[in-house]
Formats: C-alpha cells, structure tokens, sequence
C-alpha cells in the first residue's frame, strides 16, 4: 500500500465521517460509488473505500466515546438486540465496509463500461 | 500435433475467458452485496429495524451516548414562552424551573419532561388509546391489546372531557402550554436526542396534544379504579352459593382499622361465623365465563402497566401491593411540626413513573414534588406551606348491567323503561405500521357507558373514570395551597380515580379525606351484582355528598394514616362505599407503630417505610404454631415439630438476610390451596381468592366446612389438620426448592426481589432481582413478582424551614445511557433517602449543588 493510498483513505474516511455526520448513513454508498467513478488513479478504489468507510465510522465512534458514555450504551443495546457488545462494534465498522466496497466497486464498472464504449467509438 | 502459436493462443484464451469470469463473478458479487446491503440498510425486517440509520454512529443508536449528561449550560426557544425562564438542575438532576408565570412553567415543565422522558409519554399516550399496534410488532398479542383498550371508551370520554373545556379556562390553558412545552422540545431535536426506544422499534416521536393529557389521567383511572368484580363475584356465587359468596367478599372488613379514626384505640376484629359453602355442581355457566374470563395476558415485551388494571381478580391487591401515607401532628412529633410521610405503590418501571420538579412562580407557585410525565402538574409533594400525598382510595367505582339489545351481533338499540333507545357507536379502526387496516371494531356505548362482553350476555359499563373532568386543574391548585383548608377545598371537585389524600400544612394540622365521586345506588345501594339495564331505576342516584366523604382532621390520637383499607367503621357509617377491602395489614402496623411512639422523628418515619414487621405474619404464625402444639399433644410427627421449631424461630421480619420468612409464606401459600379448595373448578383453576381477612376470620371457627378438602370425601378436615399440613408441606417444599435450612439458601434475599422492567421489557434496559427488605404486607411490600412497589417514598417536615426527604426506584432520565437513568435505584432498596433540595431562588442553590443550567427564551412560532 503506497503512501498515496494511505493518504486517500485518510481523506476519504474524513470525509465519509462528516459526510454522514451532516447528511446520514446514505453518505457511505453515495461517496464510495462516486469514488469508484472518478478514482481513475486508484488501482483498486473498492479497496479503498471500504477501508476508509469503515475508517470514517470508527472514527465517529471514537468521538462519540470521548463525549458520552459509549459503554453502557453498547452494553444496553447489545442486550436489546441480543448479540455481544464485540458484535455490535464489529457491524457498525463491517456495515459501511460491505456498503462501500460493493457501492465503490459498482461504480468503478460503471466508469470502466463508459471509457470502454467511448474507446470503441 | 498442434503447433506452438496455437497452444499460445488457447492459452491466451482460457486465461481471458477465466479473467472475464472473474470480473462477471465480482461485479455479481457487489450488485447482490449492495443491493442486500442497501436493503437491510434502508429496511426494517420484522423486528430488526433497519440498520443504516441505527448503526450511523453520527446520528443513529450510539449517538444516544452523546445526549447522556446533561451540558453544564444550555439555551433554547420555546414558541409562546412570554419571558425568559431559567432551569437550574440541582445534583440530583431535579430542574429547578424559576418561571415568571404560570403558562411559562409549564411550558418549561413540558420542554424538561420531554427532553428527559419523550419516550414514556408517548407510550403511556399508546397505551391509553389503544395504538401500539402502529408500531408494527408484536403480532395479534399487541392488536388484541389495542382492541380491549378501546373497547373501554377511554379516549372517547378524554375526548369528551376536552370539548367541554372552555378554552380560555384554567385548565385547557394548562394542557396547552404543557403541550407547546413538549412540542417544542420534539421541534428542537437534534438526532442525537431522538429517545434510544425510537431507533429500536424505527419509528419516529409523534407530537403531543392537549388531550393526551387527559388520556394520562384516564389511564390512572383505569390502573387504579377498573373491575370486573361484580362478574367474578357471580362465579364465585355459581360455585358455593349468594350467601357464602357475600361471606367471603364482604362489604366490610372483618378487621376494622378504618382511615377515619373510630375513637378506638386499636383493632377491632368482627369475626363472625362463615356460613358453609353450599358446593353446587359446576353448570355450563361457570364453565364458559372462566373461559371467557378477561386473561390480561402481558403481550410480548410489554409493561404489565400497559395491559393490567392494578386489581385483575377480586382478591384484593396484586400479590400484596398497596400505598401508605400518614401525618403526624405537632403532638406526636419530636419537633412540634406537623410531619408527613407518603409512598404510592405502583408498577415499577424504567423509566420510572415519577419525575421529580421544582415549579417556581413569584407570588402565585412555589412547589416541590413528583409529577407524572404528561400532567402539568406536582401531583404528590409539598410547598412552603403544605405537604400531602395519596393513596388509592379502592373505592367500588364501577358497575355493569345486563342489556337487552335488538340484535346480539349488530345491535342498534337496547331496552330501557319500555322503550328501544338508539346505541351510540364508535368505529375503531386499527392501523398498522404502514397505515393499513389491521381491523376494525365498533364499540358500543348506552347511556351508563361503553358495552362490554359478560359472561353470558353484553353488559354496559358504568364507570366514574368515563364521567370525570379533567382532574389537571385540582393538582395544579392543591400545589398552591397554604394550608390544609385550602387543600381541601381544592380538592372537593376532584372525580376519579378515588384517592385517599393526606395533608398536613406548617400551622399543625394534619387531615385526611378519601375524595372522588363515589356513587349513590338504587335499592340496597350495594354494588356488587350486577343489574338488569331494562329498567332505568337501578341507575346511579348521584353521588356522596362532598361532607360524606371519610374525613378526619386534627384527631385526638395526634396522627392520621391510610394504607387502602376500609375508610370508615360501617358501625360509624354503613353506607356501600365498595366491597373486599384490601385486608389492613399495613394500617395494623402503621398504627401500632405511631400509637407507641409520642415524639416521632422524621428519621423514624423514613425507617417506617421500609420497616420489616408484619401484622399478618404476628396473626397467623401464632396460628400456625397454635395448631402444630395442639397436635403435637396428641401425636408425634417429626417433620411437623420440626417446622414448628423452624418458624418459632423467626423474628417475623422480612429482612433481607432472614432466613425463615419463606418458610412463612411458603406455608401460607399452602394454607389458602388446601382452604379455598371450594372455588376451585372443575379443571382446578380457583375463580377468585378471598382475602386473607377472611381467612384469619375462618381460624375462629376449627370446625367451619371451609376446613374441609373437598377431595377428601370419606373424611371431614379440620383447622388443625389443614394448619398442620400446611406447615408440614411448606416445609418440605421449601427444602426441595432452597435447600436445607441454615446454609443460605433460604435468605429472603435469594427468594424475593425487585425487578423493575423497562416500559418494553427489555432485560437489559431493566433493573432485575434487586434484594429488597419487605415482604408481602409490610409497609414495603412487593408483588409475587416484584414488579410493583413503592414508587415513591417522601417524609416532609412542616417545621420553621420545610425540610423533605425522598426518592424513587430510577433516575430522572429516561436516556439508558445516562448515568441518571437508574442512579437512585440502589439508595431504593437500601432504604435510603436523599435530603431534597428546597431553595428559595437560584441564589440559594450553591455552586457545587448545581448540575447543569437551562435558559429559556421566546421563540417564533
């Protein structure tokens, strides 16, 4: 992994963390999808947005942990849904992961299927 | 042979071919990823809400986290707010509200409600109306509990109650601003503060309407007030006959320990005889109203106090539970200042039912108490001058009559005096979680009330909760009292549910009154069958006089107490005022212990409350011991001297390392089994239980044919012999489930707890087996369950400076993130009380006390 792509996921997760902030879960497929289309420098831009989505969201739950207490909710809500607290964190990273990667990746076949009809031409 | 260039070439081929697979395979692969991903995203999926917005850590389920703690200082806009209101909460998180007037107060009330109890507002609101099924989930447990809800015509008379307020009337200006106070806190919500319950069932806040209000008191009407007496009591009759029947749910207490005192200086006991029962052969009558009896099935996840009335069967109180209050007059006190003490029991939930405030007023309002979230309003607490608390009255509140209708299935009118009378109806529609149809009901209603299915026919339903206005504004004013006159006159409009308020104010005086509309009936005047709807005769006459009510003020014996017994001594006045009267247990050793104590602290009543004497268990282990010496004479039996020498040794205390109270009420349990065998039926369920009154009467007479089993039938049993073989089996039960005794397994604490559930019943939202000191009729009693309790505990004294003590089993928030969502509850079952804090402005309130800061401004509507 260069440190180009390093730098990417950086931003990217940045980005994913206050895009969903300000606009909702919707921001993970909606940016991933536009990464894969305009990422023509990024070999593999599913990779990377999946790591950066689920970068974005850890990061989020980071923050949230310095500004309440996240234990006792996890432990709460983890009861409610009947799973292990470990299980909970782990969807709440997978689940923008799985998103993006298949949101990223349609959207790199998106861009290859349209330089791949204008190369024809 | 191939040549090179065409090996190559195949090569070349198959590898293409294998890549272009693979890309097939990955695109597949993402586009069923996706498409899935995007579904259980967006979708809710049964139970399991949709995961997008609940996982989102910026705006879904862990955002919760971040609303937990209240900031040091906050500041919002509330629309219609006239001036500047500040909040100040105090260390235990109680908003101190410093309003300019009184709409500004509760339209701050509503705001602080809402932002630490949205979630219970709403389902209390669901819950009365019959609504939970547009949640979704749940299936046709929830839909049925919709359905018997409405059918009780609860909504409709809320409805009714608001229509005929006047708008510009003091109450519906108190609904409103409570209302705009609520709304305006929904307005304002960021994500975060969106209540933990709506992310899990995926569904939004709806907002609040005046009328909501009124749902909540009718729902304390139905939690507190509704039965279905009269037809259970026509089963028992089925089973053992009118006469027996009557003797066993009687009209009066065999133990008269009434509220208003009777000149006597303790208990007088009226034990007569019981007449036998006259067993009849079970008809298809019977048969069928058991099957039909109202189950009161709790459906899945759901509070026990969104379904269940507090009395389901006539056999008193739910598995012991009851309130207490007392005051004490300057006479009896330490201090010479009248002294109160008030602990209302209810259904224990998280959040819990309470929510603690402080509403200042300059000049007009200066009170501190609990209220219920939803009523603008302290509805149990004190001011400057005042303090008072309740409990439930358990007065006979409702009656049923038998109609003749036009038509069973599709009834249009029903007989009266000769005459068809047109039936109103009401169509209920219930809606699913998408807005359709789920079923539609009519309900019915004559003039006495909503028609409700009987045993054997439809029956109207005649009810005081159906009639009342809205009780908002005799909360509200009783806060402004200053002293007990004044609370006595705000209180006489009072309707229902029936309570027993006791007041004491700082001059002295101490007063009680059970006060509510209590209906005067035709004929006997008795409600307890129930009557024929054709003649318009056996309609209410009206109701008791506001001077008639059970009052007492400033007695001689310098102090006043009520723990739902009977109010006054029928030799006092005879008149019906209701019929099995939960047995006076409480009251026995409420009375005692203020009858033996002259100069009573606070302190001493702060113990009192959770004290662990029992008047019930002085009465019957000193039968059961009776009876075993009486045997033991005659014959020897090891397991019986045995259990004798186990229960001589209990202190007859239920504390929480006592080790002999189970083997009490384990033989207790057997005893009423093996007494009451006569009402049971066929199948072996027992239709309905008398009180245990009625079964320390019975000890008078060793010969009664209650004693004997009716399966027995070469042989009559006796007293002696059932007391005995009750021990003995209580014994052996109590081995075989906790071991021998002696090695720990028989503390009170590892057999009886608390266990306060969340309003959705989830486990981990709950606060379970919590080891509490009290037992069954003891001032801190607890349901067979442990899910009713003491909601409340408050000891006010009415000295120089009012000083009170108090709290509740929960926390201030509703938030299960929040460290003051369940703060209080281990300070709850150590018995133990915080000092409140009473200050007289913002001034008083020092640095190190103060929690966090709210200011309120106008805002644009």
């Amino acid at each position: 992994m260069t440190r180009l792509t390093l730098l990417q996921i950086v931003l990217l997760s940045v980005a994913v963390a206050l895009a969903t902030t300000v606009v909702g879960w919707w921001a993970v497929p909606l940016m991933a999808a536009i990464w894969g289309l305009v990422s023509r420098a990024d070999e593999r831009p599913a990779l990377t947005a999946s790591l950066a989505a689920g970068l974005g969201w850890g990061l989020l739950l980071i923050w949230t942990a310095g500004a309440g207490p996240i234990r006792v909710l996890a432990s709460r809500a983890a009861g409610v849904m009947g799973i292990s607290v470990l299980t909970l964190v782990a969807l709440t990273v997978l689940f923008p992961m799985a998103l993006a990667w298949s949101a990223a990746l349609l959207g790199e076949v998106t861009r290859n299927a349209v330089d791949n009809r204008r190369s024809a031409r | 042979m191939t040549n090179t260039g065409d090996v190559a070439g195949n090569a070349v081929n198959v590898r293409a071919r294998r890549a272009k697979q693979v890309r097939v395979a990955r695109v597949a692969w993402a586009v069923v990823l996706f498409g899935g991903c995007m579904y259980v995203g967006a979708r809710r999926i049964g139970v399991v809400p949709a995961l997008g917005p609940l996982l989102d850590p910026a705006n879904g389920i862990w955002a919760v986290a971040r609303a937990a703690d209240l900031p040091r200082d906050m500041s919002a806009a509330i629309p219609g707010l006239q001036r500047g209101v500040r909040v100040v909460y105090d260390r235990r998180a109680v908003p101190h509200i410093w309003a300019s007037s009184v709409a500004d107060a509760m339209r701050t009330l509503g705001y602080v409600v809402a932002r630490d109890r949205l979630f219970q507002l709403e389902v209390q609101t669901r819950a009365t109306a019959g609504r939970f099924s547009e949640w979704g989930g749940g299936g046709s447990a929830v839909l049925s509990m919709d359905r018997q809800q409405r059918s009780l015509g609860l909504v409709r008379s809320a409805e009714r109650d608001l229509e005929q307020l006047d708008s510009a009337s003091a109450d519906m200006k108190l609904l409103a601003a409570y209302a705009d106070g609520v709304n305006a806190w929904i307005d304002g919500m960021r994500p975060r503060d969106v209540p933990f319950e709506y992310r899990i069932l995926g569904v939004r806040p709806m907002r609040w309407e005046p009328v909501y209000t009124l749902y909540l008191l009718k729902r304390m009407g139905y939690v507190l007030s509704y039965s279905t007496h009269d037809q259970v009591r026509r089963r028992v009759e089925l089973l053992i006959g009118e006469a027996a029947a009557a003797a066993l749910f009687p009209i009066n207490s065999p133990i008269q320990e009434p509220i208003q005192p009777n000149g006597l200086s303790e208990p007088r006991f009226d034990f007569g005889p019981l007449p036998d029962p006259q067993l009849q052969q079970p008809d298809q009558e019977l048969v069928v109203a058991h099957r039909l009896a109202p189950s009161f099935t709790v459906p899945h996840r759901l509070s026990p106090s969104l379904t269940a009335p507090h009395h389901p069967s006539p056999s008193g109180a739910v598995g012991g539970v009851g309130s207490n209050n007392w005051a004490v007059g300057p006479s009896r006190s330490a201090t010479g200042s009248a002294m109160l003490a008030g602990d209302p029991h209810l259904e224990l939930t998280l959040p819990a039912i309470w929510y603690e405030v402080h509403l200042v007023v300059p000049g007009e309002l200066d009170v501190y108490g609990v209220t219920i979230p939803g009523i603008p309003a302290v509805v149990i607490g004190f001011n400057r001058d005042v303090a008072w608390s309740f409990t439930n009255a358990e007065a006979d509140v409702v009656d049923y009559y038998r109609e003749v209708l036009d038509n069973d299935e599709q009834p249009t009118e029903y007989h009266v005096d000769g005459e068809w009378l047109p039936l109103e109806q009401r169509i209920e529609r219930y809606l699913g979680r998408n807005g359709e149809v789920l079923a539609v009901d009519t309900v019915y209603f004559t003039h006495r009330g909503p028609l409700v299915q009987g045993d054997h026919a439809r029956l109207s339903m005649r009810w005081t909760v159906l009639e009342g206005a809205s009780a908002t504004a005799e909360f509200f004013n009783v806060g402004r009292a200053a002293s007990v006159t004044e609370w006595l006159a705000a209180t006489e409009s009072y309707v229902a549910p029936a309570q027993t308020g006791v007041v004491a104010d700082r001059e002295g005086n101490i007063a009680i009154r059970s006060t509510g509309h209590f209906p005067i009936r035709a004929g006997d005047g008795k409600g307890t069958t129930i009557r024929a709807g054709v003649v318009s005769q056996h309609d209410w006459r009206g109701f008791w006089d506001v001077g008639s009510y059970p009052f007492a003020i400033n007695p001689e014996q310098g102090f006043l107490a009520s723990a739902n017994q009977q109010p006054i001594d029928p030799r006092v006045d005879a008149r019906y005022l209701g019929v099995n009267w939960i047995p006076p247990w409480r009251a026995l050793q409420i009375n005692a212990l203020l009858r033996a104590d002259s100069a009573v602290t606070t302190a001493e009543m702060r113990l009192m409350q959770t004290h662990p004497g029992s008047a019930r268990a002085d009465l019957f282990v000193a039968a059961f011991l009776a009876a075993a010496e009486r045997v033991l004479a005659v014959a020897d039996d090891a397991g019986l001297e045995r259990a004798a020498q186990l229960l001589t040794a209990w202190d007859r205390k239920y504390t929480k390392d006592n080790e002999r109270a189970i083997l009490f009420e384990h033989a207790m349990q057997e005893l009423v089994t093996r007494t009451w065998d006569e009402l049971e039926t066929p199948a072996g369920d027992r239709v309905a239980t008398p009180s245990q009154a009625n079964l320390l009467q019975l000890m008078e007479y060793p010969e009664s044919l209650w004693w004997d089993v009716v399966a027995t039938e070469d042989t009559v049993e006796t007293r002696d012999e059932i007391l005995t073989a009750s021990l003995e089996a209580a014994l052996d039960r109590t081995i075989e489930e906790l071991g021998p005794p002696n090695e720990g397994g028989w503390r009170w604490d590892r057999v009886r707890h608390a266990n306060i559930y969340h309003l959705l019943g989830f486990p981990s939202l709950s606060a379970l087996d919590l080891p509490v000191q009290g037992g069954p009729s003891t001032l801190n009693p607890l349901s067979g369950g442990g899910t009713h309790g003491a909601s409340w505990r408050m000891v006010v004294e009415l000295g120089p400076r009012v000083r009170a003590w108090a709290t509740y089993p929960g926390g201030q928030s509703g938030n299960p993130a929040s460290p003051r969502y369940d703060d209080r509850i281990q300070q709850w079952t150590d018995g133990e009380f915080d000092e409140v804090l009473y200050p007289h402005s913002e001034a008083d309130l020092p640095t190190s006390d103060v929690l966090a800061v709210l200011t309120l401004q106008p805002g644009r509507n």
